[in-house]
């Protein structure tokens, strides 16, 4: 069986974590910032576990990559319901546009 | 990332996750796959849905983002990913060979009560408080 190598997977979630941060710098929408939020999550628990997977560490990997995976669900709903209450007051959820309120 | 279009975006996040559980599966992290494909797959799909029809039009979308910004920020990247990928590749890691397993739950179960039970606690605590503060934020004045 032909093994992948510790380093392809790291390789993916370097990828992973750039496409992120492009996003998260470029985009303007604060849904679009939460999904790269999330992929930068992602690619560090790829980390996680493949470390876990080739090194003579046990499963504590993978509990770690459960806690982020928690964690990262428990901040999208703080950011959604902020992401309301700004819609609720400013009525875009674009953030350059959220310095003068009440003025589109 | 790219699109402008959110149910473009949203589908592309949706196939991103199917395929980090498939490498999880090649990690031989059967467990974790699992999890995040409910957590992460439906959940956290359904709550950007959620959170952009409570909010915006769904598929009308103004896109404000200007050329220089976009520039820049692949250019950070790009840069990001240079660095890291001479970081994986100078750097000798230390990898023995992955021996073959039978399914984790078990073990995973042991560690998560017995080596990690105070952070599985404070783990509870932590959603039990971002229920009450969701609440209270979205309460009716």
């Amino acid at each position: 069986m032909n093994m992948l190598s510790l380093n392809t997977y790291l390789f993916v979630a370097a990828i992973t974590f750039c496409l992120g941060l492009y996003g998260a710098i470029s985009r303007r929408d604060e849904i679009g910032i939460f999904m790269s939020i999330e992929l930068i999550l992602i690619s560090a628990n790829i980390n996680f576990v493949a470390f876990s997977r080739f090194t003579t560490l046990s499963l504590d990997g993978h509990i770690f990559a459960l806690f982020v995976n928690v964690i990262a669900v428990a901040e999208m709903v703080i950011g959604i319901g902020i992401l309301i209450n700004v819609y609720k007051n400013f009525r875009t959820i674009d953030l350059e546009r959220l310095e003068k309120p009440g003025n589109q | 990332m790219l699109s402008h279009n959110f149910i473009y975006s949203l589908f592309s996040l949706l196939l991103i996750l199917i395929g980090v559980s498939a490498i999880y599966i090649f990690l031989m992290a059967d467990f974790l796959a699992t999890v995040n494909l409910i957590i992460a797959g439906g959940g956290l799909i359904f709550l950007f849905i959620f959170g952009r029809v409570l909010t915006d039009r769904l598929l009308i979308i103004k896109s404000s983002t200007n050329a220089v910004r976009q520039y820049f920020s692949a250019g950070i990247a790009v840069i990001v990913f240079l660095l890291i990928s001479k970081m994986i590749v100078v750097n000798p890691w230390e990898t023995n060979m992955p021996k073959p397993t039978n399914g984790t739950i078990v073990e995973f179960a042991e560690l998560l009560i017995s080596k990690y039970l105070l952070h599985f606690e404070l783990l509870s605590v932590l959603l039990l408080s971002v229920l009450v503060v969701a609440v209270f934020l979205n309460r009716r004045k």
